[in-house]
């Protein structure tokens, strides 16, 4: 076990690098003067000089990849064109609301789909089967940030139970802090839902039809039992393996609903960044953010382990 | 979702020709339900298509004319969805809008799957260079799509080229996997050995023997890289990183509808409904395409 955790920490390593090398390459690889780009149309020459020295674009492209290398494994991430901090620090400031955004997110949609998948999947075509797939798919098909405002309009416009928008840190009101992230954790978590609910439903169909399961009701087990006990725990390798594969659209997702639902988080960052074009700072965003995807895969692979017996690396 | 409805019309199928033949309009017909999601899907998507290329012709004018003495007018006789902050109408704008939104996610569909394909078939048949390209995609694909094409986008600048490249750029890795796993697949297919065996050169394999094999789940594929592309259109005209705001899409609609949504929803709302009818059909469409291609759902029935 420990010597296949560490083989599959290993793999993740050229995979990371392939994204090291995209996300630096792409400042070359597009057309035009990476210093003008960053630099904005209205930049004076002199302006667009000085962001070029300091930036290091008047060194070769190999001489550049390696110091940026070389500082990115010692963990610095450059400094903010627009603001001139460093952007590890810009990132760890706003890193918490993404973080309770992204793994509230992650629970509601758990909660709202593993159960109806599994009560979809017992009740096969039947009605409630039917609407499940039904509303699986449309949820499916409808921008999270329609589902975000629609949900606004309902909780926080119309019965006003829920604030519009906005974030208080959970150290400074905890209370205000949970209600304010229900919506946007909603909003995050029904699309993901979707998806995990319907891989859910055609696993659990999947395993229902093997032999195990058909000897568990001839000896008369619980039909609850058979459905927990003995579908559920082999039907799950698939549903964390699209949970690890859907947590890029879940940080997609949450970059929307940051917008939304105005917390300051990554998200927000991001857009920041976009506007002022400050490249590094983007730069660290796809870093940190691939590094989470890369990660949360590396957990799934190894909760495999955990979840199937059978499997021995 | 339709399994209860198709054994009938099995059922009932298997006896019709008992009676007497099926007439042409009753064959179109069975054929209709039999594969009702594709129906469904297709017409749905048929429509949408038709009003968005009919668009001249169904009572719209120039989507982006601006009339500064009716702004933000709630849906009438005279505007149909109301006009926005600048007085352009609405319902012209979802229409043509419709248009960009829907060429922009055929075309990221068709530019993906031709170099997907052609880089999965790289990778499945040149075994020395699999290893290598696959990593490539495993790095792609671990980007989270909004950030890439955010990363994109705030690189090249706004246009419709920008959005389409970017957005197939994302969709490329997921078609390339597909069809390599496929063909990885089919090499080891008795026919495509005997092929080899009997002396076919590689192209003959891969035109006559092997790319024939990745035609459906190329399709299937496809269609949710459609639908895909056209929601991240949406999300990155709608955070301002894609569709240049002077172009109508059904994404800059709704976010020229962004700032106003508390008091005028439907600004927002309106094209979302588009939005979802149209990717909900190409969705739709999709699963019955899987079903109707994948055999052991066939033998099931």
């Amino acid at each position: 076990m420990l010597r296949y955790a560490l083989q599959r920490i290993i793999m993740t390593i050229p995979v990371m690098a392939v994204v090291a090398v995209f996300v630096f390459g792409l400042l070359f690889v597009t057309p035009g003067d990476p210093a003008v780009v960053i630099a904005g149309e209205q930049a004076s020459p002199a302006e667009v000089q000085a962001i070029r020295v300091a930036m290091g674009f008047d060194q070769p492209f190999y001489v550049q990849f390696g110091l940026w290398a070389q500082r990115l494994l010692s963990g610095d991430l450059g400094t903010s064109v627009f603001s001139r901090e460093p952007v590890v620090e810009l990132i760890a400031q706003r890193v918490g609301p993404t973080l309770s955004l992204l793994f509230g997110g992650l629970i509601i949609a758990l909660l709202l789909s593993v159960p109806f998948g599994i009560y979809a999947a017992a009740n096969r075509g039947k009605l409630f089967d039917r609407a499940f797939t039904a509303i699986t798919v449309l949820n499916f098909s409808i921008p999270n940030f329609i589902v975000g405002y629609l949900l606004v309009s309902i909780f926080a416009l119309g019965l006003r139970w829920l604030p519009v928008q906005g974030y208080v840190p959970p150290d400074r009101d905890l209370g205000a802090y949970l209600l304010g992230m229900i919506l946007p954790c909603l909003t995050l978590g029904m699309g993901f839902a979707s998806l995990i609910a319907r891989v859910t439903r055609a696993s659990m169909l999947d395993v229902l039809s093997q032999d195990f399961i058909r000897t568990a009701k001839a000896k008369g087990a619980d039909r609850n039992r058979i459905l927990f006990a003995h579908a559920l725990k082999n039907a799950s390798i698939p549903i964390v393996t699209i949970v690890g594969l859907g947590f890029a659209s879940l940080i997609g997702g949450a970059v929307i609903t940051e917008s939304i639902f105005a917390i300051p988080g990554l998200g927000r960052l991001t857009l920041e960044a976009i506007s002022h074009r400050d490249y590094p700072v983007i730069q660290g965003l796809v870093l940190v953010f691939s590094a989470g995807y890369v990660l949360v895969n590396l957990a799934v692979d190894l909760i495999y382990v955990l979840l199937d017996p059978r499997i021995r690396y | 979702m339709n399994i209860q409805i198709d054994s009938d019309l099995k059922l009932a199928m298997a006896v019709q020709p008992d009676r007497k033949p099926m007439g042409r309009a009753r064959k179109a017909w069975a054929l209709a339900r039999r594969y009702s999601q594709i129906t469904f899907g297709g017409t749905l998507l048929l429509i949408l298509v038709l009003i968005s290329i009919l668009a001249p012709f169904l009572g719209t004018i120039d989507p982006r004319a601006m009339d500064t003495l009716s702004r933000l007018r709630p849906p009438s006789a005279a505007h149909w969805f109301g006009t926005d902050m600048l007085g352009r109408d609405l319902y012209s704008r979802v229409l043509y809008g419709g248009r960009n939104s829907l060429m922009i996610g055929f075309s990221v569909m068709v530019i993906s799957a031709v170099i997907g394909t052609l880089i999965g078939l790289i990778s499945a048949y040149i075994r020395w260079l699999d290893g290598v390209i696959m990593r490539i995609m495993d790095g792609l694909m671990s980007v989270p799509s909004i950030l890439l094409a955010i990363a994109l986008m705030s690189l090249t600048g706004a246009s419709l080229t920008t959005v389409v490249t970017a957005i197939s750029i994302i969709e490329i890795p997921r078609i390339a996997r597909l069809i390599r796993g496929t063909v990885l697949s089919l090499r080891e297919q008795p026919y495509v050995e005997a092929a080899v065996t009997s002396g076919s050169g590689p192209f003959r394999i891969i035109f006559r023997h092997l790319l024939p094999g990745t035609v459906s789940p190329l399709i299937i594929q496809s269609t949710y890289v459609w639908a895909v592309a056209m929601i991240i259109e949406t999300m990155l005209s709608f955070i301002g990183a894609g569709t240049p705001p002077t172009i109508p899409s059904w994404g800059n609609i709704m976010s020229d509808g962004r700032a106003l949504w508390q008091v005028k929803p439907y600004m927002v709302f309106i094209p979302g409904v588009f939005l979802t009818l149209t990717v909900l059909a190409i969705n739709v469409l999709g699963d019955g395409l899987r079903d109707a291609f994948d055999p052991r759902i066939a033998l099931r029935k």
